[in-house]
C-alpha cells in the first residue's frame, strides 16, 4: 500500500534528499546479512537525534512500524524491515563525538563503525574490546542492538560489558538518557536491558563506551590436529588448567581446505581441525601461558604448533580464520550460518552430534567458531536450486539448536534472535519466561511500533515475512560475517 | 485489617507451618518490623507467598544475609519478611564450564568454598562473605575493591530464576557464558533491590583462581598522587586484582592487591615499587566498614576523583574515606554527627559525581531519596516498576525514586 502522505511528512521533517521511497532505492534496504527480505515503505537517513525522534513520531502518527538499521551486517534478520514500515538508517550519524583517554571512554553516534572506535582510541594506547568479525563494517548502534560478541569476548565479555550509557528515542518520540559515563548510575540498569533488545524497545542515538588499555603483549598460537575431538579436548583442558585466553577459535578441516587455496595459511590438506589461541597480558605471563598452551596441544596430539609474536606473524596465523567465510562461499552456491552455545565441557559431544546430523542429512558443513566460549557456528553449505535443499537446511538448523539446548546451552550467543530464531524461543523459554520478558515492551510503551515480529514467537504485524522464510533461503552474500 | 494471627495462619497454609516464624527484630528494615516471617524451602512456596501477598495487598521484602539491608529507600510498607536463607544449595556445578548455578540464599562464603575446591574464583566481593548471600549481592548490586578485575554482579550474572509479584516463576539468561536469546532481564533484576522480583537462583560466571597473590600498601601525602599511580598501574596492564585508597590519620594509603602468575605478580610489584617508596604488608584495607551510622558512595570519573577526594577529606575530617581510584568511586562513612549528607550531596554535585546513600538512620532517610534526585531514566524505571509490580507488593518504596 502506498502512503504518499507518510512520505510527504517525512520529507518535510528530514528533507527530500534523506527520504527514499522509490522501489529501486528501497531494494537496498530490504535485507541484511541473513536470508530474508521485505520491502519497507520508506527509508530515512536522519543526521541528528531530533530527526530520529521526528521520524519516529511521524511513523507513529501514520500507524506504521519503525525498524532501525545500522550497517545491515546482522545475522538474525534484526534489520529486516516490516512490510510497509519505515526504516531509520543510522549511517549518517557516524561521528565519534569524544574520546576521553584519561577516563578511558568514548562517546559515539550509533552509525560509527566498530573498528573506527579502536582506531580513534589507538593513539592513546586504548581500544574498544568487542570485535565482531564484521568489525570493519558493522556499526556500534547495531552492536548495541544485538549485544554483539566476537572472538575476544572470551576474556573481555560482549558489548553489554562495555556500554556505560545511552541516549535513545522511545516509541512516542521522547528522547531519554540512561546510564552515564561511570557505569555506576543509580537505579535500575536500564542500559543493560536496552543492549541486546534488537531495536524493539527504542532507537539508540548515542552510545558511551568503555575503552580498555592495550595489553603489553599478545601471543598467538595455531595448533593443527588430525581429529576434531583432539582440538575440542584442548579447549577444555586449557581452560581447566586455569588459563583464560583472550581468544580461542576453532577452524575445522572443511574450512581449512576451503581457505587454503586463497589464503595460503599452510594448513595441511589432511588435518581435521586447527585452534587459534591468543593470550594477552604482561610479557612474563603471555610467555608462560603460551608455553603451557603449547604443551597441552602437544600432549593431546597436535601434529604442529606455530607461534606468532610480532603483529605480522600473528596476522598470518589469523588470516585463515578471518578469510574463512569468504572462502566457504566458493564451495557452495549458498551457506547458512548457525549460532548456538553450549557449556564448554559439552563441546566435544555436541560437535560430534553436529557432524553426525549433517552427514545423515547429506549436508556439507564447515565449523569455524568461538570454541573457548562454547559458541558454535556451523555453516551449512547447499544449493538452493535443489528442490528440497531449503527444507533440509531449516530442519538441520532446528536439530542443531536442539542439540545445543539439550546440552544446557542457548539458541544464540551473539547473532541475536531476530526473525530467524523467534520460533525457537519456545524451545528455550517457557510461556511465563516469555511473558515476563514481553513486559519490557509494555514498560517502554513500544507495542508494535519498533521492529515488530522480532524476538518473540508470536508473529504480530510482520507475518508475511515469516511465511517467506521457507522459500527464502536464497542468496547469502559471500561477505556474510561471523 | 487482618490480624497477625490470621496472616500467619494463611501463610502457614501456603508455605507450610514449619516455614512461618514469629517476627523478630533482626528482620527489620530501616526500623520497620514485619508482621510475619516466612522462610520458604522451595521456589514454588516462595512464589505462592508472593501471589498470596499480591492478592491480599500485603508488602513483601525479600531478605538474604542482610549485610546491605541499609541500601535502598525507606520501605513504604512492610508486612511479610521473605527470608531466603533456607534456599542455599548448589544446583549445578561443572568446574570445566567455569560456571555455577546456586540457590539465592547460598552464602558467598559457601560459594567460595565450593568453587575454590575446584580451583575457581567466585566473583562476588563482599565485606562479610559469611553472611552475604548470592541473591542479596545481586539484588543490591554490591561490588568491592575487586570490581576492577571481577566487575560488578551485572557483569558476571549469566542467568536468573526469579519469582515476580504475581507468583510467576520465570527464567532469564541461561547457564552459558555467551547468550543473547531474548531480553537480558538479568541486568534488570541486578541492583533492583528486590523491587521487581525475588531472585531464587543464579548462574554465575567464574574465573580461574590466581596462582600467586600479593598486597602492596603505599603511603601518599595526597590522594592525587595515589590516584595517578593506581591509574598508571591499571593502564600499564599490571595484574591488579583489587585496589582501594583510604585515608589514615596523616596520609593516604593505597592498597593494591596483585593476582596472577608468579612472574606476573612479581613484575607488577616491581613496576609499582619502581615508581614509589613502599611499605609492604598484609594490611587489607577494604570496603567501608559496616558498623558506622552513615555511608555514602560517590561515583565520578577518574580525572575528577583526586579533587573530589581532596574536598571530601577537608570537609569531613572525622569520616572514613575509601576510594577505588581506577573506577573513580569514593566511599565515605562515619557517625551521623560527622557527616552532613546534604553537604556530601553538594560536593558530589559540584564534581558531577552521582551520590548514593548506602546507609543512614531511618529518620534521616525519611527526608531523602537515597539514590539522589537526578536519576537518569527514572521515568522509564517507574514504568518498569508499574509493569512488573502494579500492586506495589515487592519492597515498595525501596527502589530509585521511592518505587
Amino acid at each position: 500500500m502506498r502512503r504518499p502522505r507518510l512520505i510527504r511528512d517525512l520529507e518535510a521533517a528530514l528533507g527530500r534528499r534523506w527520504v527514499l521511497h522509490e522501489p529501486e532505492d528501497l531494494l537496498v534496504y530490504e535485507y541484511d546479512a541473513t536470508i530474508e527480505r521485505s520491502l519497507p515503505e520508506a527509508v530515512v537517513l536522519p543526521s541528528t537525534t531530533a530527526k530520529v525522534a521526528a521520524a519516529v513520531q511521524i511513523a507513529r502518527g501514520h500507524g506504521v512500524p519503525v525498524t532501525a538499521r545500522g550497517s545491515g551486517t546482522g545475522l538474525s534478520g534484526g534489520a529486516i524491515p516490516c512490510e510497509g514500515g519505515v526504516v531509520i538508517v543510522t549511517t549518517r550519524m557516524n561521528r565519534i563525538l569524544r574520546i576521553d583517554p584519561e577516563n578511558r571512554l568514548a562517546v559515539v553516534q550509533p552509525g560509527v563503525i566498530n573498528l573506527h572506535v579502536s582506531e580513534a582510541a589507538a593513539p592513546h594506547g586504548l581500544y574498544y574490546a568487542p570485535d565482531p568479525s564484521s568489525q570493519k563494517a558493522c556499526s556500534i548502534g547495531g552492536n548495541v542492538a544485538e549485544n554483539a560478541g566476537g572472538p575476544h569476548c572470551l576474556r573481555y565479555g560482549s558489548t553489554t560489558n562495555h556500554v556505560l550509557g545511552l541516549e535513545a528515542v522511545l516509541a512516542d518520540g521522547t528522547i531519554v538518557r540512561v546510564g552515564g559515563e561511570t557505569g555506576e548510575a543509580a537505579g535500575y540498569d536500564v542500559t543493560g536491558v536496552i543492549v541486546g533488545s534488537e531495536g524493539t524497545l527504542c532507537i539508540v542515538t548515542e552510545v558511551t563506551v568503555r575503552l580498555l588499555p592495550r595489553p603489553e603483549s599478545t601471543v598467538t598460537l595455531l595448533a593443527v590436529f588430525d581429529r576434531v575431538r583432539q582440538a575440542s579436548e584442548v579447549v577444555s583442558t586449557v581452560i581447566g588448567r586455569g588459563i583464560l585466553p583472550a581468544a580461542l577459535e576453532m577452524i575445522d578441516g572443511n574450512t581449512m581446505r576451503a581457505v587454503e587455496p586463497f589464503v595460503n595459511a599452510g594448513y595441511p590438506p589432511d588435518a581435521e581441525a586447527a585452534l587459534l589461541i591468543e593470550v594477552e597480558g604482561l610479557r612474563e605471563e603471555t610467555e608462560e601461558q603460551a608455553r603451557s598452551v603449547r604443551s597441552i596441544c602437544e600432549e593431546l596430539g597436535a601434529r604442529e604448533v606455530r607461534i606468532g609474536l610480532s603483529p605480522p606473524e600473528r596476522e598470518r596465523l589469523w588470516a585463515g580464520r578471518k578469510g574463512a567465510l569468504g572462502a566457504l562461499g566458493r564451495l557452495a552456491p549458498s551457506y547458512y550460518i548457525l549460532d548456538g552455545v553450549v557449556p564448554r565441557t559439552r563441546l566435544p559431544d555436541v560437535l560430534d552430534g553436529v557432524y553426525e546430523a549433517c552427514k545423515r542429512k547429506g549436508m556439507p558443513v564447515a565449523n569455524v567458531f568461538h570454541a573457548g566460549d562454547g559458541n558454535l557456528h556451523p555453516n551449512l553449505m547447499f544449493d538452493e536450486r535443489q528442490p528440497d535443499a531449503t527444507e533440509r537446511v531449516l530442519e538441520l538448523g532446528e536439530e542443531i539448536m536442539r542439540l545445543c539446548l539439550d546440552a544446557g546451552g542457548s539458541i544464540t550467543g551473539e547473532h541475536g534472535v531476530g526473525y530467524e530464531k523467534r520460533d525457537y524461543m519456545p524451545l528455550s523459554f517457557t510461556d511465563d519466561d516469555l511473558q515476563v520478558m514481553a513486559r519490557l515492551k509494555t514498560a517502554f510503551g513500544t507495542a508494535d511500533g519498533f521492529n515488530p515480529g522480532k524476538i518473540f514467537p508470536t508473529s504480530k504485524g510482520c507475518g508475511e515475512v515469516s511465511s517467506r522464510m521457507r522459500k527464502a533461503i536464497a542468496k547469502i552474500g559471500e561477505d556474510a560475517y561471523v | 485489617m487482618a490480624t497477625t494471627e490470621s496472616i500467619e495462619k494463611e501463610l502457614a497454609s501456603i508455605a507450610g507451618r514449619r516455614e512461618v516464624r514469629k517476627p523478630s527484630t533482626d528482620l527489620s528494615v530501616d526500623g520497620f518490623a514485619p508482621t510475619a516471617v516466612v522462610r520458604p524451602a522451595g521456589y514454588d512456596r516462595a512464589a505462592s507467598v508472593l501471589a498470596w501477598a499480591n492478592e491480599r495487598g500485603l508488602a513483601v521484602i525479600p531478605l538474604g544475609g542482610r549485610g546491605h539491608v541499609g541500601r535502598g529507600n525507606l520501605p513504604a510498607r512492610y508486612d511479610i519478611a521473605l527470608d531466603m536463607t533456607a534456599l542455599d544449595k548448589v544446583v549445578e556445578f561443572e568446574p570445566g564450564d567455569l560456571t555455577i548455578t546456586v540457590q539465592a540464599g547460598m552464602t558467598v562464603a559457601g560459594l567460595r568454598k565450593t568453587t575454590a575446591a575446584s580451583g575457581l574464583l567466585s566473583p562476588f566481593d563482599p565485606w562479610a562473605p559469611d553472611g552475604a548471600t548470592v541473591g542479596g549481592m545481586i539484588a543490591a548490586g554490591v561490588a568491592g575493591p575487586a570490581r576492577i578485575s571481577l566487575g560488578t554482579p551485572r557483569d558476571f550474572t549469566i542467568g536468573l530464576r526469579v519469582a515476580t509479584a504475581d507468583g510467576r516463576i520465570s527464567r532469564a539468561g541461561g547457564k552459558v557464558v555467551k547468550n543473547v536469546s531474548g531480553y537480558d532481564l538479568c541486568k534488570l533484576y541486578s541492583r533492583s533491590m528486590g523491587t521487581l522480583g525475588v531472585i531464587l537462583e543464579a548462574s554465575i560466571k567464574l574465573q580461574p583462581l590466581p596462582r600467586s597473590q600479593e598486597t602492596v600498601i603505599l603511603d601518599f601525602d595526597s590522594p592525587k598522587d595515589a590516584c595517578v599511580l593506581a591509574n598508571r598501574a591499571y593502564t600499564a596492564g599490571l595484574n591488579l586484582h583489587a585496589v582501594v585508597l583510604s585515608r589514615s590519620e596523616a596520609s593516604w594509603q593505597l592498597a593494591l592487591h596483585l593476582a596472577g602468575s608468579k612472574a606476573g605478580v612479581e613484575r607488577s610489584r616491581q613496576e609499582i615499587l619502581r615508581q614509589v617508596m613502599a611499605v609492604e604488608g598484609d594490611a587489607n584495607a577494604r570496603d567501608i566498614a559496616g558498623s558506622t551510622d552513615v555511608a555514602l558512595s560517590l561515583s565520578t570519573l577518574p580525572s575528577r576523583l583526586p579533587s573530589l577526594l581532596g574536598e571530601m577529606s577537608e570537609a569531613f575530617p572525622a569520616a572514613q574515606i575509601a576510594a577505588y581510584p581506577t573506577v573513580a568511586i569514593c566511599n565515605l562513612s562515619g557517625e551521623a554527627a560527622a557527616i552532613d549528607i546534604s553537604l556530601v550531596q553538594g560536593v558530589a554535585a559540584a564534581h558531577r559525581a552521582s551520590c548514593v546513600v548506602e546507609r543512614c538512620p531511618p529518620d534521616t532517610k525519611a527526608h531523602l531519596d537515597v539514590f539522589g534526585d537526578a536519576i537518569p531514566g527514572l521515568d522509564l524505571m517507574r514504568r518498569i516498576k508499574q509493569t512488573w509490580d502494579p500492586n506495589g507488593t515487592l519492597s515498595p518504596g525501596r527502589g530509585p525514586g521511592r518505587l
